[in-house]
């Protein structure tokens, strides 16, 4: 009975191994992949086509809007 | 592009890396030492809380401050220590954006040094209230007794500006050690380490996704970071500036100020930066290429300083004003006069010697010239204070200013304010950044194997 296959994993000795998997694995048509490094790669998130991600900039904008009107409209009374 | 000689040694491995500097944190290597100076900078902590115990019970009297000389000590080293902070910032953060990879090796401590120096600064403009347990008027809250804070007034500025600056710069250096905290976290073998910088490294594992969200945000709060230094220490030279007291009233003093800022900061840095390197033997991490650039930017910085001396003069004469130039001769030659040429002596003559490349890089004279750097500042702060507030208009307002046993006491006391916390920083956190170190390693290997 075969176990169901949960993940891969691959270790690389150099960033440009990496990326070069990474890019790989990408156009191999895999979709929930992540690599793991002791610093941050240059270009890695662009070949991962990671997704911007807004939800703090929702979260404090507003925050800050109001935090600024709050004071405003407290100076004014 | 030219070979440029690399900023860490080639023969280590990033594992190296890794474990010269979180062995720190982890298995402390100079533990007497560290003692000692733990011991001592409690001593003048406490030194410094009977100063101020005593000083909120008996009232600012207790200082040599005075009608005219009514800003001393307190506002003096406010703007020394918000100086000497400074450079921390411009390290991290301008030479962040600036793609400087010498910083890697410095910018963790000199970030930690800012920090715990705008707490001392912070200090003083409230100790300095008479009354500091109304602090809280400044804060622009909805009271009910319709008080709003006077937005026209210096101390009202030096409360925004020291509280966004402290702000700014807790959240930049969190945030550039949460990989670090990672590291160190999965290197403790003690249950309590772990979960100690487990709980502070936020569950980073050093995912691409991680990755591109840090980079985002730590450049995002770099670039609010930089101008902050300029803005804070420009509002500190306006609370002269905007007086009209003559040697205040001058349009030059916010970047003769931020130079100054910048140039007693990059000089505390670099002694920093020595007796870190001589305690933990990190020679491989902060090598002698890194004190070479610190001491450059230093003497460059110095310069400017200079500079900003000489148009201070200039200015003076030039204005034609008799009260300004009855001031500039007074600094040249009054009572307070060792105070001026002190500050000339101890901030530009031995900072000549770092022309030279083999001052630079030993250092032991780099620390001597950068401690005489850091005292020529203080002279400085104390003279632009003490010789403009003593002889203003009127002769008959003349008066003097002595330093009492208590103003000195809170100064001594505050440098253990400085050094307790800096020093458990470098006992319990990563000191210098691994991963930044990590990064320009493996750029220098791969650019050295292709020649």
């Amino acid at each position: 009975m075969a176990e169901p296959l949960l993940g891969l994993i691959g270790e690389f000795g150099t960033a440009d191994a990496l990326l070069a998997a990474a890019r790989q694995a990408k156009s191999d048509g895999f979709q929930r992949i992540d690599a793991f490094s002791p610093y941050p790669i240059e270009g890695m998130a662009d070949v991962l086509a990671l997704k911007h991600d807004h939800r703090i900039g929702w979260i404090t904008s507003p925050a800050a809007c109001s935090a600024f009107l709050g004071c405003w409209r407290s100076s004014c009374s | 592009m030219a070979t440029r000689t690399p900023a860490l040694p080639l023969d280590q491995s990033l594992h190296d890396i890794t474990t010269d500097i979180g062995r720190i944190p982890l298995r402390f290597p100079a533990r007497i030492p560290w003692l000692i100076a733990f011991i001592l900078s409690l001593a003048l902590l406490t030194l410094f809380l009977a100063s101020i115990t005593y000083l909120f019970a008996r009232g600012v009297g207790i200082w040599g401050l005075n009608i005219p000389v009514n800003w001393a000590f307190a506002i003096h080293l406010y703007v020394w220590w918000l100086g000497l902070g400074h450079a921390g910032t411009l390290i991290s953060a301008m030479l962040l954006l600036m793609g400087q990879d010498w910083r890697n090796s410095l910018n963790r401590f000199a970030e930690a040094m800012t920090v715990c120096a705008v707490i001392c600064a912070g200090m003083e403009p409230i100790i300095h209230l008479g009354r500091p347990w109304f602090l809280y008027w400044m804060f622009p809250y909805p009271a009910t007794m319709g008080v709003w804070p006077q937005f026209r007034s210096p101390l009202e500025w030096d409360i925004w500006a020291v509280l966004t600056y402290l702000t700014v710069s807790i959240i930049f250096w969190y945030i550039g050690l949460v990989p670090d905290l990672a590291t160190v976290r999965d290197r403790a073998k003690k249950r309590g380490w772990q979960l100690f910088f487990g709980i502070f490294a936020l569950g980073w594992r050093g995912s691409a996704r991680h990755w591109a969200v840090w980079q985002k945000t730590y450049r995002t709060i770099a670039a609010i970071a930089v101008p902050l230094v300029v803005s804070v220490h420009s509002e500190v030279s306006l609370l002269f500036a905007s007086g009209q007291i003559p040697g205040w009233h001058s349009t030059i003093f916010p970047p003769y100020f931020v130079l100054g800022a910048a140039y007693s900061g990059f000089a505390m840095v670099a002694m920093i930066a020595v007796v870190m390197r001589h305690t933990f033997r990190l020679g491989d991490i902060v090598t002698e290429r890194h004190l070479d650039v610190l001491a450059k930017v230093t003497l460059a910085m110095g310069m400017m300083t200079a500079y900003g001396y000489v148009f201070e003069v200039f200015d003076g004469y030039y204005s034609g004003n008799a009260h300004e130039i009855a001031t500039i001769h007074d600094r040249f030659f009054g009572i307070y006069a060792w105070s001026f040429w002190g500050a000339v002596i101890f901030n530009f003559i031995p900072l000549q010697g770092l022309w030279l490349r083999s001052v630079r890089r030993n250092p032991v004279l780099l620390f001597l010239i950068a401690t005489s750097s850091v005292i020529g500042m203080w002279l400085e702060r104390y003279m632009i204070l003490v010789t403009s507030l003593y002889k203003d208009f009127l002769p008959s307002s003349f008066g003097h200013y002595t330093p009492t046993f208590w103003d000195w006491s809170t100064y001594i006391g505050m440098l253990g304010l400085f050094m307790t916390p800096f020093l458990l920083f470098v006992r319990y956190l990563p000191s210098i950044s691994i991963f930044e170190d990590k990064e320009v390693l493996a750029r220098e290997k791969e650019e050295a194997g292709r020649g």
